[in-house]
């Protein structure tokens, strides 16, 4: 169950574009929206177009760099957005809510945020969430085409062109191809459907033992979110529960 | 002792806790905070009827432990974490030392473990022997994420570790259970990061690492190295409590490690307190891994496979001579409590 996030906006905001924003910040280490993981406890957005979001995490140790990242996110992804002037970003009772509101809102480097420990960026960060995310999403394609009747060595001669004739589960193609694009491999009609993530297709005989890796990284991140939606409403409920 | 259709079963719990957690033992906010995320975690995946108050969670003392592990939960020898947590409780979490109080009066029943922080560098050595001396410290429990001063966490690949590591294993310690699940700050380009393991594990391959809650949320990580490590072991606390409430996610990550380490090991764990082993081990043994689960990976989740996760793996990797033990346990104070209640 996704709670939604407390709204109060005033015109100049376009509330539309606002969600579609936070829709698109991700948790990157559950490869799902923060708004459908219900991390947005509120939004608020004043006349002037100022708006500030808060978000609360399923534990106050959630890991600092996966907190900046999101939090940046929300920042990047609203900013400039019809009717924004300026945008805040809160984290509720987090161990480093200080550094995350002073860090990632203003935009500074993770290194000028936490300067006693962290890396300098957390481009490395995402970029190895960004592949395992790519796996998760690559296998439930996988598995579509398998579960639709194609044998392992069909898989591996299909060309991004032949996904809707195969008609796996559309949203598993798109969500696919969405990331691929974001790791700038070829997207094109005529590239091979299954690539690792150097862009290399996968031969025929590597297929199965290529997908029984992507479902490990698949559940990896899938079990991971279900344990984190469950202690999201476990905090809520424990200790807010007027709002559970 | 878990007894089903006239079989008797050895249950070692593998990774649990007996902490003080009370108010009063709070250093500052975050030990609140701490044990607060700890409660989470149990009224999460806990069926309703085990979830606790508040209160007695933060400190249950050792008549609910024993009656929780031994007495109602099916547990015969059971592994003491010791988690210190001194700039967050004034008097540590649940040190070896006061987990040496309950080993004491009960010695058969517990395997304690003792640890040790690598950022004590030269000076700490003594105080490692001292503890190997002075205690009767049967594993290590490491972990790496544990602040200290500006620091907010350690690596076993760390240079100092291995001379620790070298010192433990000329003092005797096989198994080292290492913390690899939920840890809390960025040292590294990834705090959930299992690759030190990886090289610990190739640099002593006498010792044997058991890597608590599996990696979750690495699991993926945590197989591969897994897979190429012979000495390391998955500890399945967490993923066992997924059982109740997960079922379909508990099934997959079952058979994941099956698939990628096999059924000799695989460690059952409660975490109790945060969950209790009673009703974990009681989902867990009238378990059956759904047909498409079992024909899509080509794994078994048989009697026999579920014997050794639940304690043969465990006592072979302590030496525990099942038989020779059971024996000894029928004896004890607690033994003598449970032959009672069968009456």
């Amino acid at each position: 169950m996704t709670t939604l996030p407390d709204i109060h906006l005033s015109s100049p905001i376009d509330r539309k574009a606002l969600l579609a924003g936070l829709e698109r910040v991700l948790d990157p280490e559950l490869d799902e929206s923060v708004l459908s993981l219900g991390f947005v406890e509120s939004v608020t957005g004043d006349t002037e177009g100022n708006v500030t979001v808060c978000l609360r995490l399923p534990t106050f140790w959630c890991a600092a760099n996966f907190s900046y990242l999101m939090a940046s996110d929300v920042r990047r992804e609203l900013n400039g957005l019809q009717g924004i002037q300026s945008v805040t970003v809160k984290l509720a009772e987090h161990f480093a809510s200080r550094e995350v509101e002073d860090g990632a809102g203003p935009g500074k480097t993770f290194a000028e945020a936490f300067p006693n420990g962290g890396p300098d960026t957390l481009e490395e960060t995402r970029q190895i969430f960004l592949v395992k995310g790519y796996f998760a999403r690559q296998e439930r394609l996988l598995r579509a085409l398998k579960d639709s009747g194609l044998p392992f060595e069909q898989i591996a001669i299909l060309r991004i062109g032949d996904v809707e004739s195969a008609r796996p589960e559309a949203r598993a193609a798109s969500r696919y191809l969405e990331r691929r694009a974001e790791l700038e491999l070829d997207c094109s009609e005529s590239a091979p459907l299954i690539v690792d993530a150097t862009g290399r297709a996968i031969p025929a005989e590597e297929m199965e033992s290529y997908y029984i890796r992507a479902r490990t990284a698949r559940l990896a991140m899938e079990a991971n979110g279900s344990l984190c939606s469950a202690m999201l409403q476990s905090r809520n409920a424990n200790w807010m529960p007027s709002s559970s | 002792m878990y007894s089903a259709n006239g079989e008797d079963i050895f249950v070692v719990d593998g990774h649990m806790h007996f902490w003080d957690a009370g108010p009063d033992n709070h250093r500052n906010d975050y030990g609140n905070a701490w044990i607060k995320c700890f409660y989470d975690y149990h009224s999460a995946l806990s069926p309703a009827d085990y979830v606790w108050e508040f209160d007695k969670y933060c400190n249950y003392g050792e008549e609910a432990l024993i009656s929780d592990l031994f007495l109602e939960g099916y547990v015969d020898v059971a592994v003491l974490n010791s988690t210190y947590l001194y700039e967050f409780f004034k008097t540590g979490f649940n040190t070896h030392q006061k987990n040496n109080v309950v080993k004491q009066k009960h010695p058969d029943r517990f395997v304690l473990c003792g640890s040790f922080d690598p950022r004590e560098e030269e000076a700490g050595l003594d105080g490692f022997r001292e503890m190997m001396a002075d205690y009767p410290i049967g594993g290590l429990k490491l972990y790496t994420a544990e602040w200290r001063g500006e620091s907010k966490g350690w690596k076993l690949n760390d240079p100092w570790a291995y001379k620790y590591l070298e010192l433990a294993q000329e003092m005797g310690i096989k198994n080292v259970h290492v913390h690899k699940g939920p840890t809390i700050y960025p040292l590294s380009r990834d705090a959930f990061d299992v690759n030190d393991v990886d090289y610990a594990a190739t640099d002593f391959p006498g010792l044997n690492f058991i890597v608590e809650h599996v990696g979750l949320p690495r699991l993926d990580d945590f197989c591969w190295i897994a897979t190429q490590e012979p000495n390391v072991y998955a500890g399945t606390s967490v993923a066992m409590a997924f059982i109740n409430s997960r079922p379909k996610y508990f099934a997959e990550i079952m058979a994941n490690l099956l698939f990628w380490l096999g059924e000799d090991r695989i460690l059952f764990g409660s975490d109790y307190a945060i969950w209790s082993p009673k009703w974990i081990i009681d989902k867990f043994m009238g378990f059956q891994l759904p047909d498409d689960i079992r024909e899509e990976f080509g794994v078994e989740l048989t009697p026999a496979i579920k014997r050794k996760i639940m304690g043969e793996n465990a006592a072979r990797l302590y030496g525990i001579d099942i038989e020779a033990h059971q024996a000894k346990l029928a004896n004890d104070d607690i033994g003598a409590r449970l032959a009672a209640a069968a009456k």
